[in-house]
């Protein structure tokens, strides 16, 4: 995790509260956040959880209520008073890409260097699109390309002015399942190629985690947790944050000669403990299952997801867990089993 | 081997049902262009040394430069006041982006009307000066400039529409892209809006360069000789008709070749908004200390298209009124045009049936084809058509020349396109997995089309019948030359009126036609409402 420089922070967003008009709730409530040069940080949550607004308010097309936001040490946003978008050095990138279609590749990327010289433009346009791998479509216009390439085209485009951040909502949205690996690989290469700061917004935890250095998950307009992605997985500040981060089971558990206990196990804490009863989080990749035919647990269904197999598993209590088992260890179902948990920290939530 | 499979029928292609009536219907509509080609060939060396006169380059040239003009003007109205109704804060927005395109419901021709009865001679303003300063006479609006200004006024809400459309069309992502690569709010309306608008400014541009050069009522208003105006005193004028027939011919081909060349450039860019659309609202621009005098902009644009003509003609009826003009309400005049248009609507519905069904659910060459021909009648002005049936009825259909069946076939040949352009749209919106399913659950194809295309179809057919109807009732020329003899419309009568310059007389008429085009505007701005 890159932090603020000795330059300061490239991003600073401090208080940032945005109400709509006729809306009950702000739609982004008390955010702060500061980025260092070259951080990818992602805004995760469900949709209508202001992840969006966030985006907006710093691109400078919604302005804020209270709070205010700062790029490269210079206030562009406080109530009442913004600087307009073309004046924040950004570059940004849009679900739909928004290539202007009656402009070719060339065009569109050369489209935000109105102000260079004709052969500085010409040569920065074929390095942009030699970083993309585009150099070859030059000609062609948005139409005559593919999802992939289009996105291709839309990333150098908005690098192509050389923005202190990229913003970007939902890139990768509108792409489908194989091409939108390939291409979460491709852009994570190109902006640490090109130590861009960028910030991302998302639904999806896997392109959250793949192309973050640091999550922001939120939640009705409330920043629920800002860590990196081991930890948003695998120490989740709430609730809220395990179930969006990941597939999890919240197992009863007291404290026992000064260790966690549970059903699947014993397990030494230092942590502060939480007054009244509590749980403790299990990810289904941390919880093992082997054959043993006297066992008090019981397999009660398979998913086969290639890589793995995604078992879930009877405690003796009566409660069902999920176990993520490697694809050739197979159970059938009905099978009896033993259940070890071995968690990478231990997280507990009150009940 | 022959393979028999029972019950099975041959699939693919469209019913030969279908085939044969929709070719009867476009047969129909290629009828008059066709012959009047056939007639200004038979003519010979006579015919082309009327086309290469110099007076007809003449004609020519005034035509194309009053519809240049116009189309122009229309622009510089249209594009300022679509931008700032859908796109800025200005004041009263929702409210001026209604009544911005109001004035459609003043035909060109009343536009003019009112236009010659206050600017021109002995009209309401030389009235005014001639009492306190002794004015006798003002410049005279005849001519270019009145036919400029009632068409521009009368057209540009044309323009209106169809950019307004765009804008509300347009993705939103596409500005704002533009925006985070530092271009400002102007440049960005220049280098990715406009050119975003550009189909839509080329649509809505032709319709009205089409409507300029077909236009006749207010061109002869004005005593301007464009190409109409010209044929129709030719024809008024002289037994010998070689000359309108080719005058019509040089002016039909010029505005069919219009159309098709449109059709090609739009067939070769075609960029709309990729994606789902509009989601979210489009940037907002803040006018600042713009944002009044851009509300009185569009408040000038209302009260010179709509306020004027509507206050000059209550003028002349209370004037009428006052000084015991004999005014009566046309009684007559109105069921004559509920008579013809009736039968027009009906049959112009009737007839784009088959058109539709194959152009929307069986494209192909042939449906391009018989689509192609029905849209002759959009090209072609009215008094074209109107003189190629007056040589049709004459030669071959002698007891209809000079009858209402033959008055509202040449409706329906003028019309058609407007009752395919309103339930081809309706039909495309049904999809065709509707009708599948119903098929799948064991309705025979008749019966999918009486209990579930005909019900969902319904509002599509009802509102072209209503569109044709309310159009035929304002039609002029056609009108002019091939009713019965005495039979009056309110056009004819407005017609007569101002022929006699009997504003009074004129303005009742008058003022009932912008009535009666209230109903489709109407229809247009309620769908306008819908498609956002």
């Amino acid at each position: 995790m890159r932090q603020a420089t000795e330059h300061g922070p490239i991003l600073s967003v401090e208080g940032l509260t945005k109400r709509f008009r006729g809306g009950t709730l702000p739609a982004v409530s008390g955010l702060s956040l500061t980025m260092g040069a070259g951080e990818t940080l992602a805004l995760m949550g469900p949709s209508g959880s202001g992840k969006t607004t966030t985006l907006r308010l710093i691109a400078g097309f919604e302005t804020p209520y209270e709070g205010k936001v700062s790029i490269a040490g210079r206030i562009v946003a406080v109530p009442g008073l913004s600087v307009p978008t073309e004046q924040r050095g950004l570059g940004m990138m849009f679900q739909q890409f928004a290539l202007f279609p009656h402009l070719t590749v060339e065009q569109n990327v050369a489209y935000g260097l109105a102000g260079l010289p004709r052969e500085e433009k010409a040569r920065r346009v074929e390095e942009e699109l030699r970083v993309v791998g585009m150099d070859d479509f030059k000609k062609r216009y948005p139409r005559q390309l593919s999802g992939g390439q289009q996105q291709r085209v839309a990333l150098a485009r908005a690098l192509a002015p050389r923005p202190v951040v990229m913003l970007m909502d939902e890139p990768f949205g509108s792409l489908d399942a194989r091409m939108r690996t390939e291409m979460r690989r491709d852009v994570k290469a190109v902006l640490r190629q090109t130590n861009t700061t960028t910030i991302l917004v998302t639904h999806d935890k896997d392109e959250a985690f793949t192309l973050a250095d640091r999550v922001l998950v939120m939640k009705d307009g409330v920043m629920q947790q800002l860590d990196t992605p081991d930890n948003i997985y695998h120490r989740p500040a709430n609730r809220f944050v395990a179930e969006f981060a990941g597939m999890a089971d919240f197992v009863a558990a007291r404290f026992e000669d000064g260790a966690v206990s549970t059903e699947v196990g014993l397990f030494s804490y230092q942590g502060p403990r939480p007054d009244g009863p509590f749980d403790l989080l299990l990810r289904p990749d941390t919880v093992e299952v082997t054959s043993y035919p006297n066992g008090d647990c019981a397999i009660t269904g398979r998913e086969f997801k290639g890589a793995i197999n995604l078992y879930s598993v009877r405690l003796p209590s009566g409660k069902t867990i999920w176990s993520a088992m490697p694809s050739q260890q197979v159970h059938r179902v009905g099978e009896r089993v033993k259940v070890r948990a071995k968690p990478n920290s231990i997280v507990l939530f009150p009940r | 081997m022959n393979i028999s499979i029972p019950y099975a029928i041959r699939t693919g292609g469209p019913p030969l049902l279908i085939v044969i009536a929709a070719a009867v219907v476009a047969t129909a509509m290629a009828l008059p262009l066709t012959y009047l080609v056939i007639r200004t060939a038979a003519a010979g060396a006579v015919a082309w040394d009327i086309i290469f006169q110099w007076d007809t380059a003449l004609i020519m040239g005034r035509t194309l430069l009053l519809a240049l003009a116009v189309t122009s003007s229309a622009l510089a109205i249209a594009l300022p006041v679509a931008w700032l109704t859908v796109r800025t804060d200005m004041p009263g927005r929702r409210v001026l982006a209604v009544a911005t395109t109001l004035p459609l419901v003043v035909p060109s021709y009343v536009n003019a009307l009112a236009l010659v009865s206050a600017l021109g001679p002995r009209g309401i303003l030389q009235q005014w000066l001639e009492g306190p300063f002794g004015v006798d006479r003002l410049p005279d609006i005849h001519g270019f400039p009145g036919a400029w200004l009632a068409l521009t006024l009368s057209t540009y809400p044309y323009l209106l529409l169809s950019i307004r459309a765009a804008l509300w069309g347009m993705d939103p992502a596409m500005e704002e892209a533009s925006r985070s690569l530092g271009r400002n709010a102007w440049s960005t309306f220049r280098s990715a809006t406009l050119p975003h608008l550009r189909p839509a400014i080329a649509a809505g541009g032709l319709l009205i360069a089409l409507y300029t050069m077909g236009d006749f009522g207010a061109v002869a208003l004005m005593s301007f000789d464009s190409f109409t105006r010209v044929i129709f005193v030719q024809i008024e004028s002289s037994f010998d008709r070689t000359v309108a027939t080719a005058l019509s011919i040089v002016l039909g081909l010029f505005t069919l070749g219009l159309v098709v060349a449109e059709q090609q450039a739009r067939g070769r860019a075609s960029y709309h908004a990729v994606g789902l659309g509009a989601q979210r609202p489009p940037l907002t621009v803040k006018l600042r200390r713009l944002r009044w005098p851009a509300a009185a902009f569009c408040a000038l644009v209302v009260l010179s298209a709509l306020g004027l003509p509507v206050a000059v003609l209550l003028y002349w009826l209370r004037e009428g009124l006052a000084h015991n003009v004999e005014i009566t309400f046309p009684t007559r005049s109105i069921l004559n045009g509920v008579y013809v248009s009736g039968f027009a609507a009906l049959g112009a519905v009737i007839a784009s049936a088959p058109i539709v069904v194959l152009a929307v659910r069986f494209p192909g060459r042939l449906a391009r084809i018989v689509e192609g021909m029905t849209w002759t009648g959009f090209a072609l002005p009215g008094i074209v058509v109107a003189l190629s049936l007056v040589f049709f009825g004459i030669n071959f259909a002698t007891p209809l020349y000079q009858t209402a069946p033959m008055l509202m076939f040449a409706y329906c040949v003028l019309f058609l396109p407007v009752a395919v352009g309103a339930i081809r749209t309706s039909l495309l919106q049904l999809s065709p997995q509707i009708e599948e399913s119903a098929r799948s659950l064991g309705s025979a194809p008749l019966g999918v089309l009486v209990r579930v295309t005909a019900p969902l179809v319904w509002p599509g057919l009802m509102v072209g019948a209503a569109l044709v109807f309310m159009t035929t009732m304002k039609e002029l020329p056609a009108t002019l030359l091939l009713a019965p003899a005495g039979f009056r419309t309110l056009a004819t009568d407005l017609w007569a009126a101002s022929a006699a310059a009997s504003y009074s007389r004129a303005a009742v008429p008058a003022l009932l036609l912008i009535l009666v085009s209230t109903v489709p505007v109407a229809i247009l701005l309620n769908k306008e409402n819908r498609g956002r």
